[in-house]
């Protein structure tokens, strides 16, 4: 069976509204895909920076997975959610990107995006009641099957470096551009 | 788990010393003599990694909160993982930029220099540093961790070999407005009991921090064994 692995950091959030951030990570695959080693959750820090608009988080991934068949590629969702000094904490961000289809180190930018408020005591309710809206089912962020209802904003980017190291892939025949 | 190649720790005494004859042998430069070498390893199914560089310098944007800064380095690896030369931790000198701009690199120049041995690129070795600052009373204070993965292999286009890697500086917060308080009226700021916490997506939920300046590593990275097990890092 083939095999992949993805060792990285999810480095930082920059462009988010709030300071106070922390983000929740899954490695989201098909069935064909399975973990050998490695934690397919992870939820990393509270950061915020001193100077800059930007948190900085650091946080090791370090994933080792088979491979039966090609479908089913590994995505990597993200969600930023933000704290307050109440210790409250709402999600401001969500996104994903697929595993880059080529050995090698890759740094992979995620633009995420937030559901809009729906009026104005939603507006003010996200800017002082502890947050807006979130989702309740979160399979909509890799699936395109239900999104035309929803109203969305653009929020942040989380930047995050992966090397990828494939072994056995050539014993199948698959080719990578 | 024990997996092939992953041997106890008997015959791990005399991995070290058969891998220093074969470096000797290596170098009287015979193709001979490199050949049978191959064939007189007991299991092949280890790849080495020797990693040579440095950790040049802390940048602290509007100067460090201390006057003399001083790191303590730790390499952490996974189970598969056996260090086969160089140490694991180290403490660097006491350095600082007062006689140039506050907002100068303090350079540090500490040299690392490790070979690992390992059957599976899982549990990649990390260097994890913590930052301590020193007032010119001899007070000691936390400034601060960083936390890199040594460079996997392809991860540097070999016309590159230069790049400074650089990695924030995270700073533990108090949990809460009282120990806020307390450690502003004590003086002691929060420290990790177990700086490994970083390196665990599953162990810092909760813990904040804040990330201030900087720390740049030098490192270059030598494979021996890994194309032969069938790894690919290259397109």
């Amino acid at each position: 069976m083939a095999e992949v692995h993805i060792i990285g950091q999810i480095l930082k959030a920059v462009d988010f509204a709030e300071p106070h951030l922390y983000c929740t990570w899954t490695l989201q695959s098909g069935s064909a895909w399975r973990l050998i080693q490695g934690e397919l959750h992870g939820q990393t820090h509270v950061s915020a920076n001193r100077l800059e608009s930007c948190s900085d988080f650091a946080a090791p991934l370090d994933i080792h997975l088979s491979c039966a068949a090609i479908q089913g590629w590994p995505t990597l969702l993200v969600e930023v959610h933000a704290v307050n000094v109440l210790q409250q904490s709402w999600p401001v961000g969500y996104g994903f990107a697929h595993i880059p289809a080529a050995p090698g180190a890759h740094r992979l930018e995620i633009n995420t995006w937030k559901v809009a408020p729906n009026g104005w005591w939603q507006s003010l309710r996200e800017r002082f009641g502890g947050g807006g809206a979130s989702l309740s089912k979160t399979d909509l962020l890799f699936s395109g099957v239900e999104r035309y209802k929803l109203q969305t904003r653009s929020s942040g980017k989380i930047i995050a470096d992966l090397n990828l190291i494939f072994r056995k892939f050539e014993e199948y025949g698959v080719e990578f551009n | 788990m024990s997996l092939p190649g992953n041997q106890s720790s008997s015959p791990s005494h005399e991995k070290p010393k058969q891998k220093l004859n074969k470096n000797k042998k290596a170098s009287k430069c015979a193709k001979e003599k490199s050949s049978t070498e191959m064939d007189s390893k007991p299991t092949a199914s280890y790849f080495s990694l020797s990693i040579t560089g440095q950790i040049v310098s802390a940048t602290f944007p509007l100067g460090p909160d201390q006057e003399f800064v001083f790191l303590r380095y730790e390499l952490v690896a996974g189970p598969d993982w056996q260090l086969a030369s160089g140490p694991q931790h180290g403490l660097t000198q006491l350095a600082t930029n007062k006689s140039g701009h506050f907002n100068e690199p303090i350079v540090f120049n500490m040299p690392i220099e490790v070979t690992y041995k390992s059957t599976s690129p899982f549990g990649w070795p990390q260097l994890l540093v913590s930052v301590f600052g020193r007032s010119g009373m001899g007070r000691e204070s936390l400034l601060g961790y960083a936390n890199i993965h040594l460079p996997v292999f392809g991860s540097r286009p070999t016309t590159d070999q230069n790049t400074i890697l650089e990695a924030p500086i995270l700073m533990p917060k108090c949990p809460n407005m009282f120990a806020d308080v307390t450690s502003w009226l004590l003086r002691r700021e929060p420290e990790l009991k177990d700086p490994k916490v970083l390196l665990n997506s599953m162990k810092c939920k909760g813990l904040s921090m804040e990330s201030y300046g900087s720390l740049e590593f030098q490192l270059h990275t030598i494979m021996r064994g890994a194309r032969k097990l069938g790894y690919n890092w290259h397109a």
